[in-house]
């Protein structure tokens, strides 16, 4: 499989003909979005060209993330055998019902979606069954200003914007493998506390107490400059127990009068929640190399790094993505999004795909060997 | 713009100096130092930043900066054109900017949020040490109950025992209840230990102590019904050790009465072999403690699991198999190594390495005078070595290997009469000698004279000798028992000891008079239904000793203790009867000031132990 990454100023660089282009942008660089669509499109007629909105990018040259706006538009160009993928736009679970599924065959799965919310989560748990396979992996768009434009994510497919949308980009296990893992640098500590009162993604009590004093109780002040770099994830989980594969949810902000946290994801009463602890260096290195053990030769990858991840580490963030390279010969793109799923590194059993905040999620698609 | 041939030499030899690296190395350091500072080379500034990352070492960190920073101040002295001074600085600040000031920023965020990160983990820390502390009162209370109604059973069970009154199938049925109350008190000992392990409440107290008294004394905790099964052959071999050894003698104790446990349970017939063995390396001693034996044995898988909890109980049911569990943990808390080797069908041995400091053995047997007869086939190399050590410590041995030699002695000798007289011979030989002392005493020969059979092997009813011994007599031993025949001149006057024991329960209070009256028919024992009781009692009555229960409704002991204690009874030895077995509860005890502890289910040696020991404050 052929495969490229190119932005906006390098389409000339494009050497063979690719039959799927992944392309995101930033919100604001819609319209350059278009014009290179228009161009692509005008190059590649037969490619189908899909993407999403993002509230920044990363690239495969350095400093491979965006200190400076210099990547509006990256694209990865691939050219997979036409008859091996085909692309499902759908807005609720029962239109998966036309699903093109052939019985006894296999399927990876790539999902873009344009919302993140507890319906996403609710499809997540039935997608593996509908589709046939637990390799579901993929992320949620972003835009740049999270308060404002949060009904207002986009993923893109053959020309069309939509929002409140999924695109199920299902692939034939036969041809191409696709194998991904999330990774996080925090570990959960304390005791479980469970969310007794909430609604949508505000938290009002834990242990039927008010949430926030819960956590100050437990943590000290939460520090508004930290929490603005969302450093104080809270990990989920459904019951009581299995902490160490537990997704995690950012904390976006608090509310001081009301006693309440405010999480980037929503949550149900009756889940559990656990503070975040951020793990050593070698640790978190440790973790990511994980990620390494799944890549086979010549693979082209989609690195999902949440906004929190690129809150959290700054212009650090660029060095876990140059130990990436460094390992790596593969080529990539990738944006900051507002969800990302895969499994979780710290899992012990991979057959869990869930929704992630706060992670370093790497897609890796390669020919499959054995074909 | 590019470096001067003597600024380059001049920074490749601080390279090579800072970094230890060769000329080679050095000079493609400076290569990209030049490229960094004077072309602006981004890369390299990546480069080093990722170094500094994965080397993740502040010292190295530091050692670069300094580095840069020298180099930096070196070029701008030495360089001649301000436009090159220009192109320094502008370098210079990129480096810094982009290496530095982006690190410091993210640094400041992660401090803050590893203050919020200790904040958690000490909070964490409290509420686990809260819980353990529940959980350690949750045991306290468990162990107390379930103690005290061990300690009704027990008492009553050894009482019927002792009284000899129940025959025929009525004392096969008591056989089984004690069987069955030794079990039960087995595995409450077990889940109390495991659970003191697990909570970290196990407490390692260790002292210099004796290893072959040690040893008997973990035989003798195997029932002498087991020992005796006629289809297994119990063999006890030792090595001579002329040292003591450091260490938590209970505890030791306790994993090699498991091996001995284990070994009698799963062997019908063949042989059990206790044995000991030890080398000295300078300072250091280092004992193997080996149980082997031809019984069931095990299975890869099953020898894989024989350390897990509940190991025995997946194999057969037999137990809860916490035994070998609790071993391991006690070797690994003793700092020793335990090992397991088993052949299924064939036989297994567990053995149990423990390294200390040890002492060489002090006997204060100096000028006494031993006769040691040891027929030859009951001689071997650690009776040859006693009786040398024994030698070396002054004691003056006289040696006898022909019975005829022997009995010539004992009924000629006047003078010069040994104060210990020991036996070593065939099981038909001792039946012989009880007869001969029984003559000897009669007619007011050796009455000083201690006569011991030792390396019997057997139990035999023998009625005459002083003391038997199945195997080699502790050295320890000679020392108590020439102390104890000095101590018997007195033996009438022991007996008038006022006692006051206070317990809630009435069967305790019944089981100890019961127990004293046994051993101290003339002692005058009161009892106190609790804490109010009692205090009026002291008030009318001064006790050579008192045996207070710590949980009582109304009032607790350690309440009677302070009472008692403000209203001047101090001086009364007051011991802690009680069930909580917990460390916290020793401690206590010692706070509020009580003599010592006596644990429920009542232990009678142990009680005696002390009566004997307030007998002798008294007479003093």
């Amino acid at each position: 499989m052929k495969q490229t990454s190119v932005t906006s100023t390098s389409f000339d660089t494009i050497d063979f003909t690719p039959t799927v282009i992944i392309g995101f942008y930033r919100k604001g660089e819609k319209k350059l979005f278009i014009d290179d669509y228009e161009i692509l499109k005008k190059r590649f007629p037969q490619a189908d060209i899909i993407g999403c909105s993002s509230r920044s990018n990363i690239s495969n040259t350095r400093p491979y993330i965006e200190s400076n706006q210099q990547f509006p538009c990256v694209y990865l160009c691939l050219n997979m055998k036409k008859d091996a993928f085909h692309f499902k736009l759908f807005s609720k679970e029962d239109e998966l019902v036309s699903l093109e599924i052939k019985e006894g065959k296999k399927y990876e799965a790539i999902l873009l979606s344009s919302f993140s919310s507890l319906e996403l989560e609710d499809i997540l748990t039935k997608l593996p069954a509908i589709v046939g396979t637990q390799h579901i992996f993929g992320a949620v768009a972003s835009v740049e200003n999270y308060v404002s434009s949060k009904n207002s994510l986009e993923i893109f497919y053959n020309g069309i914007f939509y929002e409140q949308h999924m695109l199920l980009w299902i692939i034939d296990a036969q041809k191409y493998t696709v194998d991904a893992m999330s990774m996080h640098l925090f570990r959960p500590e304390g005791q479980p506390l469970q969310i007794t009162r909430c609604k949508g993604s505000k938290i009002y009590e834990l242990d039927n107490k008010p949430a926030l004093q819960v956590l100050e109780a437990l943590a000290g002040r939460l520090d508004d400059s930290v929490i603005k770099h969302f450093g104080y994830p809270l990990f989920l989980q459904n019951e009581e127990k299995g902490w160490e594969s537990a997704p995690l949810g950012s904390l976006l902000s608090v509310n001081r009068k009301e006693n309440t946290v405010f999480l980037h994801r929503n949550i149900k009463d009756g889940n559990y929640i656990k503070m975040g602890i951020m793990v050593d260096r070698d640790t978190q290195l440790k973790r990511l190399r994980e990620l390494y053990t799944l890549a086979p030769e010549s693979s082209a990858a989609l690195l999902f790094f949440c906004v929190g991840i690129e809150k959290n580490l700054n212009m650090m963030e660029y060095l876990y993505i140059e130990d990436i390279k460094r390992h790596l010969d593969i080529t990539f793109i990738g944006f900051h999004s507002f969800g990302e799923i895969g499994y979780p590194a710290t899992g012990k059993v991979q057959n869990d795909t869930l929704l992630h905040n706060q992670t370093m999620t790497m897609i890796l698609i390669s020919d499959n060997v054995v074909s | 713009m590019k470096l001067e041939t003597f600024q380059r030499e001049y920074l490749i030899s601080k390279v090579r100096e800072q970094f230890n690296r060769s000329t080679e190395e050095a000079t493609q350091t400076i290569k990209e130092l030049e490229a960094l500072l004077l072309d602006q080379d981004e890369t390299i500034i990546y480069n080093l930043q990722y170094k500094i990352f994965i080397n993740n070492n502040s010292e190295y960190t530091r050692t670069l900066v300094n580095f840069l920073f020298e180099s930096f101040v070196y070029l701008y002295e030495t360089v001649k054109s301000d436009e090159e001074k220009e192109v320094l600085q502008i370098g210079n600040r990129k480096i810094f900017d982009f290496l530095f000031i982006e690190s410091c920023s993210y640094a400041k965020q992660i401090e803050k949020q590893s203050i919020t990160a200790q904040n958690i983990l000490k909070n964490v820390s409290s509420q686990l040490n809260s819980l353990l502390q529940t959980q350690e009162r949750m045991i306290a209370n468990l162990s107390h109950d379930m103690r005290t109604s061990l300690n009704a059973i027990m008492g009553y069970l050894n009482i019927l025992e002792d009284n000899k009154s129940l025959h025929g199938e009525e004392k096969f049925y008591l056989q089984k209840a004690m069987s069955g109350a030794v079990s039960l008190q087995a595995l409450v000992k077990d889940i109390l230990d495991l659970t003191k392990l697990n909570s970290g409440q196990l407490e390692i107290k260790k002292e210099f102590f004796d290893i072959d008294k040690m040893l008997i004394e973990c035989i003798d905790h195997i029932p002498s019904i087991m020992r005796e099964e006629q289809n297994i052959d119990f063999q006890f071999h030792s090595t001579f050790m002329p040292y003591r050894i450091y260490g938590d003698k209970i505890h030791i104790m306790e994993i090699l009465i498991n091996f001995l446990t284990n070994a009698f349970k799963y062997t019908k017939k063949g042989f059990i072999d206790l044995s000991m063995d030890y080398t000295i390396d300078e300072d250091e001693i280092s004992v193997v403690f080996s149980v082997a034996d031809s019984g069931i044995g095990m299975t890869k898988e099953q020898v894989d699991g024989i350390f897990s909890p509940y190991s025995r109980y997946e194999i057969d049911e037999k137990g809860l198999g916490l035994g070998m569990y609790i071993s391991k943990h006690l070797s690994e808390k003793l700092g020793g190594t335990l090992n397991v080797q088993s052949i299924y069908k064939e036989g297994s041995t567990f053995s149990f390495t423990y390294t200390s400091r040890y002492s060489p053995k002090k006997l204060s047997l100096e000028g006494k005078h031993f006769c040691f007869y040891v027929e030859e086939n009951k001689m071997n190399e650690y009776v040859k070595e006693k009786m040398h050590f024994l030698e070396t410590s002054g004691v003056k041995i006289k040696y006898y290997n022909k019975e005829s030699e022997l009995i010539n002695y004992l009924l000629s000798t006047q003078e010069d009469v040994p104060d210990l007289i020991s036996i070593m011979a065939e099981a038909n030989s001792y039946t012989k000698f009880d007869a001969l002392i029984y003559y000897l005493k009669n007619n007011h020969f050796f009455d000083n004279t201690l006569f011991i059979a030792e390396n019997m092997h057997e139990y035999i009813s023998l009625k005459y000798f002083d003391n038997l011994y199945e195997y080699c007599a502790p050295l320890s031993h000679y020392e108590i028992l020439l102390n104890d025949i000095n101590d018997d001149v007195d033996k009438v006057e022991k007996l008038d000891i006022s006692v006051l024991v206070i317990d809630d329960m009435e069967t305790n209070l019944e089981i100890f008079k019961l127990f004293i009256q046994k051993e101290y028919p003339h002692a005058k024992i009161d009892l106190a239904g609790g804490g109010y009781e009692a205090l009026g009692m002291c008030k009318v009555k001064t006790y050579d000793v008192v045996f207070l229960d710590l949980k009582m409704p109304g009032m607790s002991g350690f309440e009677v203790i302070q009472k008692l204690k403000k209203h001047g009874s101090f001086l009364m030895p007051i011991y802690a009867f009680t069930a909580d077995v917990y460390k916290s509860t020793y401690e206590k005890t010692e706070e509020y000031g009580f003599t010592g502890v006596l644990e429920k289910p009542l232990n009678p040696e142990k009680l005696y132990t002390i009566l004997n020991k307030i007998q002798k404050i008294k007479k003093t």
